[in-house]
Order: C-alpha cells, then sequence, then structure tokens
C-alpha cells in the first residue's frame, strides 16, 4: 500500500465506523468495542505512516477534482502527522472513557454520542492531512457540523443555547473571514496547496500581508483568539468527554493546527518576517494569553475555568507562531500535542470528580484528593503541564516557545510567557492544594475513586505527559521536520 | 565494571525517587524508606570517582548525567547530611507528604549540585521548588498564603533563569554549566534567576515571609536547599562578579537589621539566613582563591549549624506551639539539651570562635582584606557584630534564658534530640578542626583561622556587639514586632492588578455580547409586521412590484447587452 492510499485509508476508518455503531445501537458493548475498534486501527495507520513521514516523504493522493485545478486532496507533512497521532491515540483513552462515563451518568443518546464522535474523528483526520486549503476548509466546516450534536447533547434549554454561540461563532467566523481568505489566497497566489515555505513569497505588500493574516487569524476561529472565544466556556454544557474532544482531540487543536498551517505552509515564515511580520499577532496573542488566564484565576466553575485555561493556552500557540523563528514553531508544534494530553487528562479528572462525587465548584473540592487520590494525582500532572514545569510535557513546549521568544529577541512575548506562568500555577495549584491539604468541609458519605475505565483513562494521559517529558525525542524529531530542520 | 559506569546510579534521582515511592508506603516501611535513601544517596556521594558520568540527551544534545568535582562532592555531602539528620527530626511528623516532599526536595537538590548542564540545573531547579511548596502546603491552610507567595517567586526566578538559559544555548550553542560573566541580557538574565534563590535583595523577602510558616519540622528541610543550591550554582557559573559583592553587603545588613527589630523565632532565623547568604556572596562576588574557598565553606558550614538552630527552634514550637518571642522565654530548665543545641548554633551563627562558622566566615573577611577591599572587610565586620546580636544573642536569649513564661513543656523527643546531636557534631568538629572541612575544598587552602590577629578582630567585634547588647537591650526585649518588608510593594497592589484586568475583560465581553443582542433584535424589528419602523416587512401593492420587476430586468438588459 502506497503512502497516499494510507492517508486515505485512514481518513475512511472513522466514517465507516458510523455505521457499524448505529448498527450495533441496541447492544452497547458491541458498539464500544466498534469504535474502540477503529479507533485502534486508525492509531496503528498513523503510526505506520510515522517513519516515512519522519524520512521526509510526504505521501499524497487526490480525491477528486471539485473545480478547474482544485481538487479535494491529502498529504501527510510533519504537522498533520502529529495533529492525526494527537487525536487518533486520544480516541483510543477517550473511548475507554467516555463509556465509563455515560454509563456512570446513565446519559441517553449514546449511540448518536459515539458516532458523532466517530464522525468528528474523520474531520479532524481530514483537517490534519488537508493537501491544501479548500480541503482543510471543507473539513474544519464538517468538524464544527458534526461536533454541535454532542454538543448540545442534552437537549435542554442551556445546550441549545451554548450550542447556538458555538455553531454562530465557529461559523461566523470561518464564513466571514476564512473563507474570503481563502478566495484572495486563491485569486493572489494561483494555488492553495500547502508549501514548506509558502506559496505568497513575493506576492504581497506589508500592509495587504497583515490584513489577509488578519482574516486567517480570527477567521480560524477554533484557535479562539479573543474576541472569538466565547464558544468555548459557551460548549461547556456538554457531557465532559465531549468537552475533551473539543479541547484536547480535535476541535481546539484543529484551530492550533489551522494557525500554524498557515503561517508556514500558506506565508511562509520568512516571507511572514520580511514583510514586517506579525507583530500586531503577538500582541492580540498576548492579550487573549494574559486576559483568559485572569477570568480563569477567578472562577469558580472547574470546566469554566479550565475552558478559559484552553483560550490561554491556544493563545500560547498563535504568539509562538507569530514569532516567526523556527524555534518557536517547533515549540508551537510541540505545544499542539502537549497540551493535548494535559488538558484532556484534566477533563477527564473533572469528569471524574463529577462522576464520582457530584461536584462542578473548585471551592467544594476541599479533601477530594482524600477519597479519590489517582484522579486528583493526574490532575497535579496535568496541572504541571499546563503550568509548564517538569516533569511534565508543557516543560518541552514552553521551552522551545521561550527560546524562539529569546531568539527573536521578543521580550513582549517573553515578559508574557513569565506571566502567564505566574497566573496559570495561581489558578490550578490550590486546586491540587485543596484537594490534598485541606480537610474536607461536609463529611461527603460514599465519595469513592470513580468508576476503573475512567480512573485507568486518565492515569494513562497523565503517564503520556511524564513520558513525553522523558523521552521527548521523537515528537523532537516531528517538531524539527515542522519547522524546516 | 566500577561504580563509575552505572549512569542510572544518580543519587540525587533515586532519592527523589524513593521519596514518591515513600508516598505510597504506609508505617514502617516507610520510615524505612525515608531513613535508608539519604544514607544510600550520601555513600553514593563518598565513593563516585571524580570525572562525569553517564550521559543522555536532553533538548537534542548528549549531556553527562552527573559530574562529580570537589565542588559537587562537598555540597552533595553536606545535602544529604541534612536530609538524613532531617529525616531523624521529623520522625514524629504526621504528614507522609511532608516526608516525601523533603527528600524529593534533597534529591532535586543533590542533583543540582551533580549537574553538568545548565538543563538538568534548570529541571532540579523546578523540582526543588515545587517540592518546597508542598512542604510549605503540607502546613496546612494557615500556610497556604505565604506558600502561593513563596511558588510565585520562585516561579519568576525560574522563569528568569529559563529564559537566559535559553538565550545563552542560542547564542553559544553549548548547555554546558560554565563560568561566565554577566555581560548581555541572557547571562544577566541567568544570574537574576540565581539571585532570586539566593534570597538577594529586593526579592529576599520570600524567605522570612514563607519558611516561618511552615511545620515544625518543615522549615529545617527549607533552611538546608534552596539558598544554598543557589549559591552553588553561583560560585559556577558567576565568581567574581562584582555586583555580587555590592548585594551580598547589602544583604547582610538588611538580615542582621530585620533580625534585631523581629521578636518571631522562626522570622529571626529567617532573617539572619538572609544575612549569612549575604556573606557568602561577598565571597562569591570577590573571586580570589581564598574568597571562593571562604563561600564554599561557609556555605556548607552553614548548612549544618542553620538546620541546628532550625532544628531547636522547631522542637520548641512543638513542644509548645508557639513562636513569638514574648510568649517565650525561660526554656533552658525544662529543656536544656535543646536550650544547648541552640547556643551553639547560634554562636555558630554569629561566628564566634570554636564553632564552625568562625573558621568559614573569617576566610571571606581574609580575603577581602587581602583584596585591599577594606570598605567590604568592616561592613562584614559591622554585619557581623549585629547577627552576634541578634540570632548569636537575642534569639537564645529570649527563647531559652530572659523571664520566664510559666512554660514547662518536656524536653524534645528523643529522635529530635539525636538529630540535633548530628548537627551538633558536625558544627563542632568544622569548629574545632577546620583542616576537615578545608582539605574538602576546591581550591587548595593555606590558612589558619586561629591566629592572634583574627582571634583580636573577632574579640574586637564581639566586644562592640556586647556593647551594642547594653545599649540595645530595650529594642532587643520588644514583643510581637514585625517591620514592614519590601514585599509589600507587591502584596498589595498584585491581586488588585489581576481583578482589574478581570472586570475589563469581563465588562468589555458584556459589551460585545450587549451589541450583538441589540443587532440582532434591530434585525429581527425590520421583518416583524405590523412594527414601526419595519421597512423589510411592509405590504407592497401589486403595482409597486411590477414596476421593480421592469427596473431589474431592465438592469440585466442593459448589463448583457454587448
Amino acid at each position: 500500500m502506497t503512502g497516499g492510499a494510507g492517508a486515505a485509508l485512514a481518513l475512511a476508518i472513522p466514517f465507516l465506523a458510523v455505521p457499524g455503531i448505529w448498527l450495533a445501537r441496541r447492544r452497547p458493548n458491541v458498539r464500544e468495542a466498534v469504535t474502540f475498534l477503529a479507533a485502534v486501527s486508525l492509531c496503528g495507520l498513523v503510526m505506520s505512516l510515522a517513519p516515512a513521514v519522519l524520512c521526509g516523504e510526504r505521501p499524497a493522493i487526490d480525491l477528486f477534482e471539485m473545480l478547474p485545478g482544485l481538487s479535494v486532496a491529502l498529504k501527510v507533512e510533519p504537522l498533520g502527522w502529529l495533529f492525526a497521532a494527537v487525536a487518533s491515540s486520544l480516541w483510543v483513552v477517550s473511548t475507554f472513557y467516555s463509556a465509563g462515563y455515560l454509563r456512570g451518568n446513565d446519559e441517553g443518546h449514546q449511540t448518536r454520542f459515539f458516532a458523532c464522535f466517530a464522525l468528528s474523528l474523520g474531520a479532524a483526520v481530514g483537517v490534519a492531512f488537508a493537501g491544501n486549503l479548500l480541503t482543510l476548509f471543507l473539513f474544519y466546516e464538517l468538524l464544527t457540523l458534526v461536533t454541535w450534536p454532542l454538543v448540545t447533547h442534552h437537549g435542554t434549554e442551556e445546550a441549545k443555547r451554548g450550542g447556538r454561540v458555538y455553531l454562530g461563532l465557529l461559523v461566523g467566523t470561518s464564513v466571514l473571514f476564512l473563507l474570503p481568505a481563502i478566495v484572495a489566497t486563491w485569486v493572489i497566489a494561483g494555488t492553495l496547496e500547502f508549501a514548506a515555505d509558502g506559496i505568497l513569497a513575493g506576492k504581497l505588500d506589508a500592509s495587504s500581508a497583515a490584513v489577509l493574516l488578519a482574516l486567517f487569524m480570527f477567521g480560524i476561529g477554533k484557535a479562539a483568539l479573543m474576541p472569538f472565544h466565547r464558544w468555548l466556556p459557551a460548549a461547556m454544557v456538554a457531557p465532559t468527554p465531549v468537552s475533551a474532544l473539543l479541547h484536547a482531540v480535535a476541535v481546539v487543536k484543529a484551530g492550533a493546527f489551522c494557525v500554524i498551517k498557515v503561517v508556514v505552509g500558506v506565508f511562509g515564515i520568512e516571507t511572514l518576517a520580511g514583510l514586517g511580520g506579525a507583530a500586531w499577532l503577538t500582541a492580540v496573542a498576548g492579550f487573549t494569553l494574559i486576559a483568559a488566564s485572569v477570568v480563569a484565576l477567578r472562577a469558580d466553575n472547574l470546566k469554566r475555568r479550565l475552558a478559559y485555561s484552553t483560550v490561554s493556552q491556544l493563545a500560547y500557540v498563535t504568539m509562538a507562531a507569530s514569532l516567526l523563528t523556527p524555534l518557536a514553531v517547533m515549540g508551537a508544534a510541540l505545544h499542539l500535542v502537549a497540551h493535548a494530553f494535559g488538558k484532556i487528562t484534566l477533563f477527564f479528572a473533572a469528569g471524574s470528580i463529577y462522576t464520582a462525587a457530584h461536584k462542578t465548584a473548585v471551592s467544594e473540592l476541599d479533601g477530594i484528593g482524600r477519597v479519590m487520590p489517582w484522579t486528583m494525582g493526574a490532575f497535579a500532572i496535568g496541572a504541571l503541564s499546563m503550568i509548564g514545569l517538569p516533569p511534565a510535557a508543557g516543560f518541552l513546549s514552553k521551552w522551545f516557545i521561550l527560546s524562539g521568544a529569546m531568539s527573536a529577541a521578543d521580550w513582549l512575548a517573553v515578559a508574557v510567557l513569565a506571566v502567564s506562568t505566574l497566573l496559570n500555577a495561581g489558578y490550578y495549584l490550590p486546586i491540587v492544594f485543596r484537594a490534598f491539604f485541606v480537610a474536607p468541609g461536609t463529611p461527603s458519605a460514599g465519595v469513592r475513586e470513580a468508576p476503573l475505565a475512567m480512573v485507568a483513562s486518565q492515569v494513562v494521559t497523565a503517564g503520556a505527559c511524564v513520558a513525553l517529558f522523558a523521552f521527548p525525542g521523537p515528537v523532537i524529531g516531528f517538531a524539527r521536520a515542522v519547522a524546516g530542520g | 565494571m566500577s561504580v563509575a559506569d552505572i549512569p542510572y546510579l544518580h543519587p540525587g534521582w533515586w532519592l527523589a525517587g524513593l521519596g514518591i515511592v515513600a508516598l505510597f508506603l504506609r508505617g514502617g516501611a516507610r520510615r524505612v524508606v525515608t531513613l535508608i535513601a539519604p544514607m544510600l544517596a550520601l555513600a553514593v556521594l563518598i565513593v563516585l570517582p571524580d570525572g562525569t558520568h553517564g550521559s543522555w540527551a536532553l533538548m537534542g544534545q548528549a549531556v553527562p548525567a552527573l559530574r562529580m568535582d570537589p565542588l559537587a562532592r562537598l555540597f552533595g555531602i553536606a545535602f544529604a547530611i541534612a536530609a538524613l539528620a532531617g529525616v531523624v527530626f521529623a520522625w514524629r511528623q504526621e504528614s507522609r507528604v511532608e516526608g516525601s516532599a523533603a527528600l524529593v526536595y534533597a534529591g532535586a537538590a543533590i542533583a543540582a549540585a551533580l549537574s553538568a548542564d545548565l538543563v538538568t540545573l534548570f529541571v532540579s531547579w523546578e523540582a526543588m521548588a515545587l517540592a518546597s511548596t508542598a512542604i510549605l502546603w503540607s502546613a496546612g491552610p494557615a500556610a497556604f498564603p505565604a506558600a502561593q507567595r513563596y511558588l510565585a517567586v520562585h516561579l519568576l526566578g525560574g522563569m528568569l533563569l529559563m529564559a537566559g538559559i535559553v538565550g545563552y544555548v542560542g547564542e553559544t550553542g553549548s548547555i554546558t554549566l560554565a563560568g561566565m560573566a554577566p555581560d548581555n541580557v541572557s547571562r544577566a538574565l541567568i544570574l537574576a534567576g540565581f539571585l532570586v534563590n539566593a534570597a538577594a535583595v529586593p526579592l529576599a523577602s520570600w524567605l522570612p515571609d514563607a519558611y516561618p510558616e511552615s511545620s515544625w519540622s518543615g522549615m529545617v528541610f527549607l533552611s538546608a536547599f534552596t539558598t544554598k543550591v543557589a549559591l552553588l550554582a553561583l560560585l559556577r557559573a558567576f565568581p567574581g562578579a562584582e555586583v555580587l559583592v555590592v548585594l551580598g553587603l547589602l544583604m547582610a545588613l538588611y538580615g542582621a537589621a530585620y533580625a534585631l527589630v523581629e521578636s518571631d523565632m522562626r522570622r529571626i532565623l529567617a532573617y539572619a539566613i538572609v544575612g549569612q547568604q549575604g556573606v557568602m556572596l561577598v565571597g562569591v562576588g570577590i573571586g580570589t582563591p581564598l574568597s571562593i574557598n571562604g563561600a564554599t565553606s561557609h556555605a556548607v558550614a552553614s548548612i549544618f549549624y542553620t538546620g541546628l538552630v532550625a532544628m531547636a527552634t522547631g522542637a520548641v514550637l512543638y513542644q509548645t506551639g508557639r513562636r513569638d518571642c514574648g510568649d517565650l522565654g525561660g526554656l533552658w530548665r525544662p529543656m536544656p539539651f535543646t536550650a544547648a543545641a541552640a547556643c551553639l548554633g547560634a554562636l555558630a551563627f554569629a561566628g564566634v570562635p570554636l564553632a564552625s562558622g568562625f573558621v568559614t566566615k573569617s576566610l571571606v573577611s581574609a580575603a577581602a582584606a587581602e583584596s585591599g577591599l577594606d570598605g567590604v572587610r568592616w561592613s562584614l565586620a559591622a554585619a557581623s557584630a549585629a547577627s552576634l546580636l541578634a540570632a548569636g544573642f537575642k534569639l537564645p536569649w529570649r527563647v531559652f534564658f530572659h523571664r520566664t513564661a510559666g512554660l514547662r513543656p518536656a524536653e524534645a523527643p528523643v529522635s529530635q534530640r539525636v538529630a540535633m546531636s548530628i548537627l551538633a557534631a558536625m558544627t563542632l568538629a568544622i569548629g574545632l578542626v577546620p583542616g576537615l572541612l578545608y582539605r574538602l575544598l576546591p581550591l587548595p587552602v593555606s590558612y589558619e583561622p586561629f591566629t592572634v590577629a583574627t582571634l583580636l578582630g573577632t574579640a574586637a567585634t564581639m566586644g562592640a556587639g556586647a556593647l551594642a547588647v547594653m545599649a540595645l537591650l530595650p529594642l532587643l526585649r520588644r514583643s510581637n514586632s514585625h517591620l514592614p518588608d519590601i514585599d509589600q510593594l507587591w502584596r498589595g497592589p498584585g491581586p488588585r492588578i489581576a481583578l482589574a484586568i478581570e472586570r475589563a475583560v469581563q465588562s468589555s465581553m458584556r459589551a460585545i455580547a450587549a451589541l450583538r443582542r441589540a443587532g440582532i433584535a434591530a434585525l429581527v424589528r425590520r421583518f416583524q409586521p405590523g412594527t414601526r419602523g419595519a421597512s423589510l416587512a411592509r405590504n407592497w401593492t401589486v403595482r409597486v412590484m411590477v414596476l421593480w420587476v421592469v427596473v431589474a430586468l431592465a438592469g440585466i438588459l442593459v448589463l448583457s447587452y454587448r
């Protein structure tokens, strides 16, 4: 099988799983087995592409021609591989977790949930392996649409309201800004195919580059640059596994991926740097980073705090990309991976706390670590990763982003990173302190650890955070390839 | 195959790892592990030959897993002994987390001492910050605000250091920890990061803010590692940096002055630690072989005597639950052993002959004299007199001898007395036979501390100190006294700024939401039949519509006519 066919098969697997899930709708164990099988085979397939991609091969395939000169095409390159690897491996883990969560909380519409989950993975793989901006846009929009039923899963008025904001902001930004940006790129460059050093070299002046970059950056609503970040906290009405999908597996990762992809593969970091750069973007991302952290600092609802943390962490990626140095781009790619594993651990923990103790507020978590040591231990690892401290993966990406900021002598970015480290510690570590060092206020009789499937999932993702810190070699190899070095 | 060929026999990481293992153990097993772990580390540190050992890849570069040299060995052994004595002292500590965190903390300190590259140093650095925060946390909610401030300062210091290191690596392409001068931004950032942990002014106040809030056993661990690792890092990277002399003198005077006014015994000790750090910084800054040896030996000696005083005050806190000198007094009768330990430690603090502080601090003074830095030498003498007053006299006097507070606690338990004995023995051994320590120093020493000149000089300092005691006795008797420290500058405004940013973000989001709602409402109104201004919902007559259709068709005709 050639590499290109492998990419096409990877895209097909999640879509093929959907009829299987539907057919097995009366037998939950079989249904979850189908999902699990699809997840494992997708993950294995993506992993099998790794050696070729790392050796410099770029497996490509044209699926069909949509308009003259514009095909829906797939091409596997290092950044896309990283995204697909993260999404597919976390799909495996979150299948276990979702099964535990949905059953533990007696949630309805479980078949719809698993089917939509599979569809969103398909869309995510499509985004990751997109060979041109058109393909990217199609799968980007598909991802929004198939995750919408998940966000509104509960069907309550509140869920519908959250879903409206979610759909409105994501579709609105993509249609109003992203699509015109893609059309403009098509007109200016005459192609939409990504290239290692961009496709706009010598075709733009400084002001039109700034406008185009702004259209792209605000158009990629999934990267949640302020003021288009509200869909993330609004989507908190969804069940926790959906939050995990949004924040770690697929949706925001697609946003971060598109930001890097556009800066590197459409503009090209050297072209953009030559045109006067993206200093305004550094400032906007830096503001988003700090402001979201400050909001998180005072949010008492655990999931809301995590949501604003995601807004802030996504701004890390955007800020790193805006620095336009190879080291910072490496850092951005690594942060995409590191944040995924850290944030899914935190959401898993939040869901376990909800399932086992029915608590949603940070102020209710006094002493919860004594009854749920594994959950809160995993939470602590995830928190360290968010702050960027050893022994967790976040340290790695912060190291490279900071390296990029220092090599660009961008003191604003350096200061933002320093302040945000303090803020992250300020809103994550008090939770760990409460959980382990404060005596429980009210005797919460009968609270025990969450179901095994959930505990196991979060221990695995927390372990992955530590493993990425201890054995960063392969991921750094891919990140270096992303930065073209 | 010798010990040297086993790369994974890293005493620091093993100690830290066993600390984590101890977290999952209960009762006797935990006790055994926590006791054995520092002994193992100590044994490895003694037998491991000089040179680099093992290798691993960090950030894409192969670096030695550890580097053993005289400096690393000296500090490593001191850390291991401090950890061992601390574990014994904390025998009755109920908190499992504190015990485990202490071992991780000590292990990370040893790893930092043995690190040959900046990345390992930094990872150990952050591990120490986290482990020491966990020690503060385990003192409970009362210590939490201080712990948060402590962590914030150390994370900030860590970011300065990290920014400096990545900048340095970018400039030089090397991650080896080597001597450098603070002559560009990256190196200045590295220096700043080191200085934060060295408790240098103006950020020194984290130490007296946080350490006293730890548990009775926690402060023993806290006072042993962070500041001394920072000093070791300064010794390796910035020997002879003149700025250190200035900062060191400021710290010596600041520490002594605050210790004089303070009445909480643990805070007196904390300020005295800052003062001692100042003396060591001066030694690093002078940069001659004699002063480097002085700073090194003073750091090592102070690990033991500071620990001794921390234990004695910890034992008092354990037995009485009180910290302020005004609530204590006359404890020498019920706690004679603790009183003797405190006196020995305090004498070492003050640099009195026959206790260890004298033979090490006088190296720094001699180095200042040798380099012709008379101002430095006299400032050190003044700071010495003040620290004699504060740590050497006031602390033991107010706690153990001054009028009795009517307390009748029991003597410190056996475990605490054993631990104090270990550190007292180290303090006495160094004080009586300085050659033992001098032989281990990184550079050859030919210094004789017990000469007529030094003894006379010390006697003169002490005479001045004694006169000052007479004069300042009322000041020393004060209770519940604190001076506002520099940290008031940011403890107030910091949270207020955060709150202001949050309010601004929230209100601008509300404004955007209101605008959006208003826009949608306006749109809806236009389509709503029967409301005023609903321009898009009016009923049109057929005549008007036909007219518009004709206009539209005519327009198309004109446009497509060629």
